[in-house]
């Protein structure tokens, strides 16, 4: 293997970048008080690189990952993990995406490691326990579907994109998951599980020379897979605003979520854009929680970017939501969401709303750096999102050299007259 | 007042929590449930002449935040702020505590937004609305039976005087604990803290009617229903009062929790989700580990599993008598040597960070909950025999006795209910 890089992450951290000829990167991030490791596998693959018939395949796939392989029985790699004093064992997918991850002591990394290469690429994917853990995801969408919120998103992402995959939810539809089969699962795993779509991150206390080639012995025989694919051109850009409406029968309250188009992750604006969603409600005295929450509109407001913390790598959204109290209805907050950003458009961003942003920005994201996996999500993250491991400690340390003034030109640009998303959830009349 | 401390090097951010034992949300009184989180809301919306806005403005832009932690026997006044601005930011902390406004016009303003966002957060979670009917079930109307943020008539009820008078309250009770996490040293925070920390003059609270109180527990089974109609999965809470933290038999307590339903390689997890497909998940635990119920006395041993509600027929009844098996016939050597392994293992995380280090001193000093050193805990579980497990299950399980709280479609579960073994009540709770 090569040793790519050398980085010292937020001058503290020591990070080691290697690569293997079959594609497979690696970062070892030395945590000096640390007593144990994080161990985190991000695949290159997301519910972005299903086909149109099989949304949530990828999802499906990921549970897939902890069942059997030609060597462990099914069960074996759980009890395994726990066994050797793993906590934490789980995994995500999102949009472009899937990651695993699992905190165990350093003394069991050899174990971790042999578990996570042998079923990156020896699964053994039996008709019978894909159909045991249909079950299992069909329970888990189910769950999703009693909930509210999951109604508001899937709306919102319906609304937001037309072409582009993150229109779909990431969980997929029941009538496609009902049907997933052994020649479904064996193709995605084939197509997208292989060391050179994938990136390994261990942070914590260990022995840097003896993990190394733990990890040379074990990935470094795989054979390459297929290249990834290429990511799906975004959508053109709203031509007009854009409305929708749903409701809940188990509600009471409405909500709204008030959105416009911006651009991916790494381009020059998105340090300035993070700024003004904390200018708009980073902390009590920000202008929207003021005019929402202070004036007895709602209960909650947030503003964000949705990239890479929403692992969006594509072209992304930027977001106002507001849970509203009881009786009042969403117009009125879209109405104070404009009132405000016509208040900064006319006016500028006053300077103690920038301070209180950058600061407030900078105490959450200090306070979000406590754990070797954050660390290791920090780095592997944005190693698949956009091919930089130090892209998060960049946009940190852009956001200190952001103006007023910059913000005020995002503002312009993104809000001037820029056609809107609106998403409405209200009460379904007569439920209860 | 005792301090307590941790350093996270390399983090600028010092969090304070002034601990102050002896109250918390179980000494509301009734019909008052949510008076203590209303006066905590309330306490950091303006203080010595500065408005919500004039308060939380200075301190939002020195990066530093003011918050509450509400537990069932205690409080937590925090602070959290860039370590750069710490002076300053305790400054408006102290001004906080011994000059709160408790201004009317914000009372009523966070009193429609708390009785709304609870409203909210119920609607959101039927995992909460079901839980909730089963702590209240348990503890048959005891303080220890609702949650922290109260009740919505409670919070509807309490008048801003009552909350005024309440908060001297919160210092007359036990010794008062600093707990700090900081990269600053412990002189440092002792020095700049600790000595301009006083606290102002504290009120002993009426003793309360619940003090030592045992909840009697139903001859045999009972189950409350939960009707709602049209739910995709149902929620199902078994349980019944088992054992506190401070049992001498707790390490075994924590096998049979591990052993039975804590993770992935756990009874039920394998055999209701793993071998059947019924459910995304199934768990269990002792609330007196949770820390949602006072540590040091002895609580509920709960059971939760959420099935599609097309395979509650076949979950619920192998939900209990799963549980009925592991009473009756124990657990095998072999899970025995397994769970063991886990928990030894696992152990250096209790300890992997200074949140947590920080997290364990604060249990010893307001539990006399004391963890033990990695070879004092694997010495007690290396001792534990299946003979040992079996004596515990047996003198502290009763699932002949368990109290179970099924959410979902009441045609479909009575029947289901009535079925059950054991089974001596089968009533109707209406959520309000």
């Amino acid at each position: 293997m090569e040793l790519l890089q050398e980085h010292t992450l937020l001058g503290q951290y020591p990070v080691r970048h290697y690569r293997w000829p079959n594609g497979l990167q690696a970062f070892l991030l030395h945590n000096p008080i640390s007593p144990v490791a994080a161990y985190l596998t991000h695949y290159r693959v997301g519910s972005s690189a299903e086909a149109d018939h099989e949304r949530g395949l990828a999802h499906f796939f990921e549970h897939m990952m902890f069942r059997e392989t030609a060597r462990l029985r099914d069960g074996d790699f759980d009890r395994i993990v726990a066994e050797c004093g793993g906590v934490g064992l789980n995994a995500f997918t999102s949009y472009d995406t899937t990651a695993y991850h699992v905190n165990v002591p350093a003394a069991a990394l050899e174990r971790i490691i042999a578990l996570e290469s042998d079923r990156m690429v020896n699964l053994r994917l039996s008709p019978d326990l894909i159909d045991k853990e249909r079950g299992a995801v069909l329970g888990e969408m189910h769950m999703y579907q009693d909930m509210p919120s999951e109604q508001l998103w899937n709306t919102l992402m319906a609304a937001a994109f037309d072409a582009h995959p993150y229109r779909h939810p990431v969980i997929g539809y029941v009538e496609q998951v009902s049907a997933f089969s052994q020649a479904d699962c064996t193709r995605f795993y084939e197509a997208h599980y292989a060391p050179n779509r994938a990136v390994v991150v261990v942070a914590g206390g260990f022995d840097e020379a003896a993990v190394l080639a733990l990890l040379d012995a074990a990935y470094g025989p795989l054979a390459p897979g297929a290249p990834a694919v290429a990511p799906v051109p975004p959508d053109p850009p709203w031509s007009a605003a854009r409305r929708s409406e749903v409701f809940h029968g188990k509600i009471s309250t409405e909500n709204l979520v008030l959105g416009v188009r911006t651009p991916g992750m790494t381009h020059p604006d998105l340090p300035a854009l993070h700024l003004l969603a904390g200018v708009l409600t980073a902390g009590r005295t920000a202008p929207l929680y003021q005019r929402i929450v202070l004036d007895g509109l709602g209960t909650h407001v947030s503003a964000q970017v949705m990239d890479v913390d929403f692992q969006l790598a594509s072209p992304g959204l930027f977001t106002c939501e507001v849970s509203l109290q009881h009786g009042v209805g969403a117009e009125r907050a879209e109405a104070a969401i404009e009132g405000v950003l016509a208040d900064l458009l006319a006016g500028g961003i006053p300077p103690a709303d920038f301070e209180r942003a950058r600061n407030q920005m900078r105490l959450g994201f200090f306070s979000g750096l406590r754990t070797n996996m954050s660390l290791a999500r920090m780095v592997g993250g944005t190693a698949v999102a956009c091919d930089d491991p130090w892209f998060a400690e960049a946009e940190f340390e852009a956001l200190s050299r952001v103006t007023p003034e910059q913000v005020h030109e995002v503002l312009e640009r993104y809000f001037g007259s820029a056609p809107r998303l609106v998403v409405t959830q209200r009460p379904q009349a007569g439920a209860s | 007042m005792r301090l307590i401390h941790q350093r996270t090097p390399g983090v600028p951010v010092t969090s304070l929590s002034l601990l102050l034992p002896g109250t918390g949300a179980c000494r509301d009184p009734e019909p008052r449930q949510g008076l203590t989180r209303l006066l905590l809301r309330l306490l950091f919306t303006g203080a010595g002449g500065l408005s919500n806005t004039e308060l939380n403005g200075r301190l939002e832009r020195l990066g530093a935040t003011m918050g509450h932690g509400l537990g069932s026997d205690h409080v937590a006044l925090r602070l959290t702020t860039l370590s750069d601005n710490l002076d300053a930011a305790l400054e408006l902390f102290l001004l906080t505590l011994h000059e709160p406004a408790f201004a009317e016009e914000e009372y009523h303003r966070l009193q429609a937004e708390l009785v709304s966002g609870w409203r909210t957060e119920r609607e959101e979670s039927k995992q909460l609305r079901a839980y909730e009917v089963y702590a209240r079930t348990l503890y048959r109307g005891a303080p220890t039976g609702y949650q922290a943020d109260g009740l919505e008539a409670g919070l509807r009820a309490t008048t801003v005087a009552e909350a005024r008078a309440h908060y001297p309250r919160l210092f007359g009770q036990g010794e008062p604990i600093l707990a700090v996490l900081s990269d600053l040293s412990r002189e440092e925070v002792a020095r700049r803290v600790g000595e301009r920390l006083k606290l102002p003059p504290g009120e002993p609270l009426p003793p309360s009617p619940w003090e030592g109180f045992a909840p009697e527990e139903p001859p045999q089974r009972r189950v409350v229903i939960v009707p709602e109609a049209g739910t995709n999965t149902d929620e199902i809470f078994c349980g019944a009062f088992s054992a506190g933290e401070t049992d001498p038999d707790w390490h075994i307590h924590r096998l049979i929790a591990l052993i039975f339903g804590g993770d992935m390689n756990s009874r039920l997890f394998r055999i209701i989700r793993g071998e059947n497909g019924f459910s995304y998940g199934a768990s269990c635990w002792y609330e007196a580990g949770q820390g949602r119920r006072p540590r040091n006395r002895v609580g509920p041993f709960s059971l939760y599993t959420f099935p599609s509600a097309e395979h509650t027929a076949r979950a619920l009844p192998l939900l209990v008598s799963l549980y009925e098996e592991l009473v009756a016939g124990g657990v095998t050597p072999e899970e025995l040597e397994q769970a063991r392994s886990a928990l030894a293992n696992s152990h250096p995380f209790l300890r992997d960070t200074p949140q947590k280090l920080l997290g364990l001193e604060i249990e010893e000093a307001l539990y006399g909950v004391v963890t033990d050193d990695e070879a004092t805990f694997r010495a007690k579980l290396e001792a534990v025999t299946p003979a040992d497990v079996a004596r515990v299950l047996r003198a502290t399980h009763h699932p002949e006795r368990a109290t179970l709280v099924l959410l979902g479609d009441p045609a479909r579960l009575e029947p289901l209910a009535a079925a059950l073994p054991g089974v001596g009540q089968v009533e109707r709770v209406v959520y309000p």
